[in-house]
């Protein structure tokens, strides 16, 4: 970061220059999650200029579009006394009331059930979906109503006309409608201008979440009655939609799923999401509120002329930008009484720069302008997604010092450097960003660049060594140097643990006889074995270890290394007794030492290699694992049997019967710990209740 | 009321009784409609033109109270301007167009009680409906006033209120020490005097809200759905009653003086709650809602006794698993007061209504007329500790975010930029804070430079002009040990049991249990922490002592003879007495009106109210009580709002800029605690600061120490006049302006 000094001067300029409206004020708390899915405060993204539609006397809005510079709002459960029960109040482009829209029928009065939705097309004809009358509505501008259209008739749509509950509705350049049918869990519903089904839209499939597949399997063993009381397991209703200004994709947002990465769709004209590759939309880690995770439940959607997309959440009156790759920018907006903030906020529109929210309860029309952060973000953003980093450099660099929470803009930083060839720097951009795979690219150049500069002193080296070597040996000859002889394996213990270790087979049947085995070396070999584990937790590259090693605890390594590898021991021993295995519970512990060696050599040799490999090479490192684990696997196998003197089926057995009863150990030790924190609660409750019993005089 | 009236009343009432008995299972919580209100209904229809009779009960010689007896109402006249304002509208029952519910009584109320009965349900009542229909409420003159006892039948209690003249004014209370509660019914909550000088449908005006820096509720401005009427705890809300429902994520300033006023066509007063205020809340809405009616009202709501929902203990929580606490002793104050103070003209704005507080609060001694000189703040922040492993093996590592070197280098670097007034603060720099302990040993921190930088940099201080403010805090105990226990030594919460106080979580609305929560010192225990910080000072010279919103947190103790808010104000205050005695000087991060006499400077002084959808413009209502008695400066701008507008809003305000400094880069805070300071790194403001600092010198040179006087905006430009006639112009808009004959550039200031 040091390296950017030259750019404050425009990061400032970039920070202050942009000017705000006076009136402007912050949304809610906002927010963006950090590689770790952890929320982390930013500056406000938006800012609240206006908040419009107070004293227009609306009671109900529930919809609003924008159409020809202007702001259709859709009132209904309007007062009755001059007979209309909906309206459609226009405000232009101050916000300001400019006219209203009353619906009529040859002159009379229009009564809708439950208007739901509005829409206006490029001729001017109003769409109102009204959900409890079954159908949709088409009024001329002046609100007469010329036709309607209940529900189309086709073999595809399966259920009843009491049962259509069009709720939401749109339609293309072409004139196709769209209509958003509650509970209709196919797709939007497409018709043309006379009403005839073409076919569904964005048609969801049931994704094969292990839930799903666990249902099929049930659904075999399953008696009649036991069918009908399970849900049926359909793909997720859409809540609501929305079009872009070319017209070249459809959004859809869905209430609560638990397939997080369906909760926005952006559908091609060929009816396919084209984000379905994006791993989840809204919010993670959630905090149970009365016992139910509070989930993100999307009811409204919009996308703007630079193509973001802004979905609202229902449940916490929060607005997520996303770009339109389907990638988070921040979250803001939030639950309140104050401006920027929401009870019921039932629609969201684009308008230029400008993001409206209409909150049905409040009857207001809430008016957000990017703040300086929310303007940086967006426009690096627009030219990172151009490829153009040099120019995402500057305003990435704004939001970073406006902000250092802001993860993404490192890596928007570390693009920049890296094609303005400082390797050293993006690297320590992407580290920031958390961004593996760019990093290693980063890294493979560095690489180039260090190995380039150390070819002569390297080759210096090479000559340095070789003519020591050649003097040595010179002198040696001549008897000038004697060959000392070190003898540190007076027992051969040393040397035979090697030879035990490439001979495994041989090697372990007759340690039993020749005792050529050492507590020391297998206490060694453990120790090394959990050393590794550290060591490979804590120093392997940033490729290869998404970890944070600063986070990293040795305790987790103590428990499930050396605590693995104990009771694995005892229990093998235990069992041994039962299988008339012939080995101590030293010899075991020793002879499973030795069997650890291969492994803990691995992943000295990964952790040293993962810093120097970049991730294409990553496969070298996953067959060394492999090969360290299968040699380690093999050790194993025949320790046990050399030393238990087992038959190779009766080996096969007693390893397995050994998981078994690890695993019902580790079972027993966790409903011990359930016990005893349980008991401890209980404890807790009853002594502040006493407490508080005891202070109120029962 | 005649006796085919009373017998008609009373058949209803016995037949509403039976159906309440019958249906008493399924009330839950307060209901809207009681018994009472659908007699109300039935009055409607008798059609008799509805006559008050006010008789004066007592006379000065500004002002004359009078009382209908029949309703309980009371009329303040001021003789001065021949305005005549009413405790509750003086207008047939049933006659307003919106009200429903018991909102129909409330409007003909002095109080609306909550209480929580012997099943421990929240009910509620009115001293209409729940007395003076009864003929349950007595008028008695008193010696320059009068008293109404009113009893309530339902609630089994009476609850007595006493008005009396005062000079400007008058005084209205509710007795608190004379309540009598025949049952177990405890009394929660009373809001007073909800339409005193309500404003109707045809008023102009507005009302006064000290929120943040204050605001302005316009009369009748359609903001008056459901959910957007006001509510806020004087002095923020109370630490002991946080529970899980009641954590919020939006931003919000709180109350800091316990006022509000109202301004009607031209006329206004001042209402000051003088006792009780600690666990009051004001409460404001508009017109046209069904439960307000067709006025503009602004009022408090006095707790009696304190009350909350909440999870039972190792129960999972949901709302109906909550179980209701009532605290075991009542609030101590002897009685709720609110004083009314008027405007003896037909000029009347929230500037004269501020600087009537202004002088209300220097007779008091609590504010008083300084040398006043405008400086540039910092804050700066020594270090965090950060969790590291080594070899796997986790340990805390004191980070180092800005040595007391780099600090000396940092006010150097803004001497020579040409900032040449600095106050400073200087938070994260002690072991306390690094070990979590009570921050009052302030021995200053080896990993910074240790004694000697310290010495070093409080001597360049001391040479240069610039006050150094180290932070304290005697309140705030992270963990336990070095001498405080975080069981015995804590205030508790209203299950006595510890208050834990856990940051919120951002985006599940949810105390953030995964980290460690912070607990409240005992209000009574004050005392050896503050002989620490006595002995701190001696020992290392440090000049000023900075105690930031947590170090001055309202909290209550509601253990058994605990101390709930009203008391810890008093040994609060002793404990700035006892500091005040020493040598440092006390800076204070947006203290309550209580605090005031013991800051020699205040900071994050709100340049904004909490912006409530209710809101129709922000004021410089606490500068205008500020400005000019002690140096104040904004928030830390950097932080909050950085923008030319932001800079611009506290030139308008008179409000000195604050920015929170370190030396380090903002990425060494990820993966810490502090993560909120996400843009305090000096060298991007660096040449900032100095540029906005001229600003304020120039500033500075003319208004001096003046007050301000006078303070309006017009469009985009706003003019603050001070009282030594200069003017300040700030133009917030796109173009150039001319006001006054002076022109302002976009974006831009004038100060002549």
């Amino acid at each position: 970061m040091k390296k950017c000094r030259a750019f404050l001067a425009i990061v400032l300029m970039l920070i202050l220059v942009l000017s705000i409206p006076a009136s402007a004020q912050g949304t809610g708390k906002s927010y963006v999650y950090n590689h770790n899915r952890i929320a982390q405060e930013i500056p406000d993204p938006y800012n609240v200029t206006k908040i419009a539609g107070q004293g227009l006397g609306m009671v109900k809005p529930v919809d609003m579009t924008i159409h020809n510079d202007e702001v259709y709002v859709l009132d209904t459960d309007h007062d009755a006394a001059d007979g209309y029960s909906a309206r459609i109040l226009i405000l232009n482009q101050d916000y300001q009331l400019d006219r209203e829209i009353f619906f009529k029928e040859g002159g009379e009065a229009y009564d809708f059930q439950e208007a739901k939705g509005l829409w206006v097309d490029e001729l001017d004809r109003i769409y109102v979906a009204d959900r409890s009358a079954h159908k949709l509505d088409v009024f001329d501008p002046q609100g007469n109503l010329t036709h309607s259209f209940g529900l189309p008739e086709s073999p595809m749509i399966t259920y009843t006309e009491e049962s259509y509950l069009p709720t939401k509705v749109l339609t293309d350049h072409l004139g196709v409608i769209y209509v958003q049918v509650e509970g209709d869990y196919r797709g939007f519903i497409m018709m043309d201008q006379n009403g005839e089904f073409l076919g569904y839209f964005g048609s969801n499939d049931v994704t094969r979440t292990a839930d799903v597949i666990a249902m099929q399997f049930w659904k075999i063993i399953m008696t009649d009655e036991q069918l009908q009381r399970v849900q049926l397991v359909l793909p997720m209703e859409y809540s609501n939609f929305c079009i872009d200004e070319a017209g070249a994709f459809i959004y859809g947002v869905r209430g609560s799923t638990e397939d997080m990465n369906e909760l926005i769709r952006k559908i091609n004209c060929k009816s396919k999401n084209v984000l379905d590759y994006k791993s989840t939309f809204g919010d993670y880690n959630l905090a149970r509120v009365g016992g139910q995770a509070k989930k993100t439940s999307f009811n409204a959607i919009t996308v703007d002329e630079d193509g973001f997309i802004t979905a609202f959440d229902s449940t916490w009156q929060r607005l997520f930008q996303y770009t339109p790759e389907g990638d988070l920018m921040y979250v803001f907006g939030g639950q309140g009484s104050q401006q920027g903030t929401f009870i019921n906020g039932v629609d969201v529109e684009s308008w230029g720069k400008q993001l409206l929210v209409l909150d049905s309860d409040y009857a207001t029309v809430t008016v957000m302008e990017p703040s300086t952060f929310g303007s940086n973000v967006r426009q690096g953003e627009i030219y990172y997604s151009q490829g153009d980093y040099q120019s995402s450099m500057a305003p990435f660099q704004a939001v970073v010092a406006e902000c250092m929470n802001y993860e993404f803009g490192y890596q928007g930083i570390g693009k920049a450097q890296y094609m303005q060839r400082d390797y050293e720097a993006a690297m320590d951009s992407f580290y920031l960003a958390h961004d593996q795979l760019d990093y290693s690219m980063a890294f493979k150049m560095y690489r180039g660049e260090v190995m380039r500069s150390l070819t002569l002193p390297f080759l210096i080296l090479i000559v340095l060594i070789a003519v020591i070597a050649i003097t040595v040996s010179i002198l040696r000859k001549k008897g000038i140097l004697k060959k000392k002889k070190l003898v540190l394996d007076e027992s051969g213990k040393v040397k035979y643990m090697f030879h035990t270790l490439l001979h495994p087979i041989e090697g372990y049947e007759e340690m039993r006889y020749n005792k050529k085995y050492s507590l020391a070396i297998a206490n060694i070999a453990i120790f090394f074995f959990f050393f590794s584990s550290v060591i490979m937790s804590m120093y392997s590259g940033f490729i290869f270890n998404g970890k944070n090693a600063q986070n990293y605890n040795v305790l987790i390594t103590i428990v499930s290394v050396l605590g693995g590898f104990t009771l694995f021991v005892l229990v093998n021993w235990l069992m041994a007794t039962f299988l008339e295995g012939k080995g101590k519970f030293k010899e075991v512990w020793i002879y499973l030492g030795y069997a650890t060696i291969p492994y803990s050599v691995t992943c000295f040799l990964y952790t040293l290699l993962s810093n120097l490999l970049t991730s294409e090479e990553s496969t070298f490192l996953w067959y060394l694992m492999i090969i360290g684990q299968g040699w380690a696997i093999v050790m194993v196998f025949f320790a046990l049997q050399g030393l238990h003197m087992y038959s190779f089926w009766r080996n096969i057995l007693s390893i397995l019967i050994t998981i078994l009863g690890m695993l019902a150990v580790i079972f027993i030790i966790f409903l011990m710990f359930n016990l005893f924190v349980q008991f401890f609660s209980f404890v807790e409750s009853i002594y502040t209740e006493s407490m508080y019993r005891f202070a109120v005089g029962f | 009321m005649n006796k085919r009236l009373l017998a008609l009343l009373l058949s209803v009432f016995l037949l509403l009784t039976v159906f309440s008995a019958v249906y008493a299972d399924e009330e839950t919580e307060a209901t809207e409609e009681t018994a009472e209100d659908e007699v109300v209904l039935l009055l409607d229809e008798e059609e008799e033109v509805e006559t008050f009779d006010f008789q004066e009960y007592a006379s000065n010689a500004n002002f004359s109270l009078s009382c209908d007896e029949k309703t309980t109402f009371i009329c303040l006249k001021d003789k001065r301007t021949g305005q005549e304002w009413y405790s509750n509208p003086p207008i047939p029952l049933g006659s307003d167009p919106y009200v429903q519910g018991i909102a129909q009584t409330d409007i003909r109320s002095v109080m609306h009680v909550t209480y929580t009965n012997a099943a421990m349900k929240v009910k509620e009542t009115n001293s209409y409906s729940g007395s003076v229909m009864k003929n349950a409420a007595k008028v008695k003159k008193q010696a320059n006033g009068l008293r109404v006892d009113y009893r309530f039948t339902e609630l089994k209690a009476t609850i007595p209120v006493r008005y009396t003249l005062t000079d400007d004014g008058m005084k209205a209370e509710i007795l608190f020490s004379e309540i009598e509660e025949e049952t177990t019914n405890y009394i929660n909550n009373i809001d007073f005097l909800t339409y005193f000088g309500a404003a109707g449908e045809k008023d102009e005006g507005y009302l006064v809200i000290p929120d943040g820096s204050g605001a302005l509720v316009r009369f009748n401005n359609q903001k008056n759905m459901d959910g957007m009427a006001y509510k806020q705890s004087f002095y923020g809300d109370d630490l002991a009653a946080i529970t899980d429902s009641s954590v919020t994520t939006s931003r919000m300033e709180s109350i800091t003086l316990p006022v509000y006023g109202i301004v009607k066509n031209g006329y206004g007063f001042l209402a000051e709650v003088t006792s009780g205020v600690e666990n009051a809340s004001l409460k404001a809405a508009t017109s046209g809602n069904r439960l307000v009616g067709a006025y503009n009202i602004v009022y408090t709501n006095a707790v009696y006794h304190t009350y909350y929902s909440l999870p039972l203990m190792g129960q999972i929580a949901t709302e109906r698993s909550n179980v209701l606490y009532n605290a075991q002793d009542r609030v101590s104050s002897e009685t709720y007061t609110v004083e009314y103070h008027f405007a003896a003209d037909d000029k009347t704005d929230y500037v004269s209504l501020a600087s009537m507080y202004r002088t209300i609060l220097t007779t008091r001694g609590w504010l008083s007329k300084n040398e006043v000189e405008d400086a540039f703040y910092a804050e700066f922040y020594g270090g965090v500790n950060k969790t590291k492993s080594f070899a796997g093996i986790l340990y805390t590592a004191r980070e180092t975010l800005t040595s007391f070197q780099d600090a000396q280098a940092i006010l150097e670097s803004l001497k020579a930029g040409g900032v040449s007034k600095i106050h400073a603060t200087y938070q994260c720099f002690s072991d306390d804070f690094f070990a979590s302990d009570l921050e009052v040993k302030l021995n200053p921190s080896g990993s910074l430079g240790g004694g000697s930088a310290m010495a070093e940099l409080l001597s360049y201080a001391a040479d240069n002009g610039v006050t150094l403010g180290v932070a304290a805090d005697f309140i705030d105990l992270p963990s336990g040990g070095n001498g405080y226990s975080t069981f015995w030594d804590v205030a508790d919460a209203i299950n006595i049991s510890p208050i834990k106080v856990y940051p919120t979580s951002l985006n599940s609305n949810t105390q953030d249990t995964s980290k460690k929560p912070y607990y409240l010192i005992d209000p009574q225990k004050y005392q050896t922490a503050i002989e620490s910080l006595q002995k701190a000072i001696a020992d290392h010279g440090y000049t000023g002592l900075y105690f930031d919103d947590d170090a001055l947190e309202l909290y209550s103790d509601l253990a058994p003879n605990g101390y709930q808010r009203e008391r810890t104000v008093t040994t609060q205050s002793e404990a700035m007495d006892a500091l005040a005695q020493t040598d440092a000087a006390i800076v204070m991060s947006n203290p309550n009106a209580y605090m005031f006499a013991y800051a020699d400077q205040m900071v994050n002084i709100p340049v904004t109210s909490s912006n409530e959808i209710l809101f129709d413009e922000d004021v410089p209502f606490l500068q205008t009580v500020l400005r000019g008695m002690v140096n104040i400066a904004g928030e830390n701008m950097n932080i909050t709002d950085v923008s030319e507008t932001a800079f611009l809003k506290h030139l308008e305000y008179g409000t000195d800029l604050r920015y929170a400094l370190m030396e380090a880069d903002s990425e060494v805070l990820l993966n810490t605690d502090m993560t909120f300071l996400y843009s305090a790194k000096y060298e991007v403001y660096k040449d900032e600061i100095p540029k906005r600092w001229k600003a304020f010198e120039e500033f500075g040179k003319a208004v001096g120490s003046a007050n301000i006087s006078a303070h309006k905006k017009d469009g985009n430009v706003a003019v603050t006049t001070y009282d030594n006639g200069a003017k300040v112009y700030v133009n917030y808009g796109a173009t150039a302006a001319t006001i006054d004959g002076v022109t302002v550039e976009p974006l831009s200031y004038a100060i002549h």
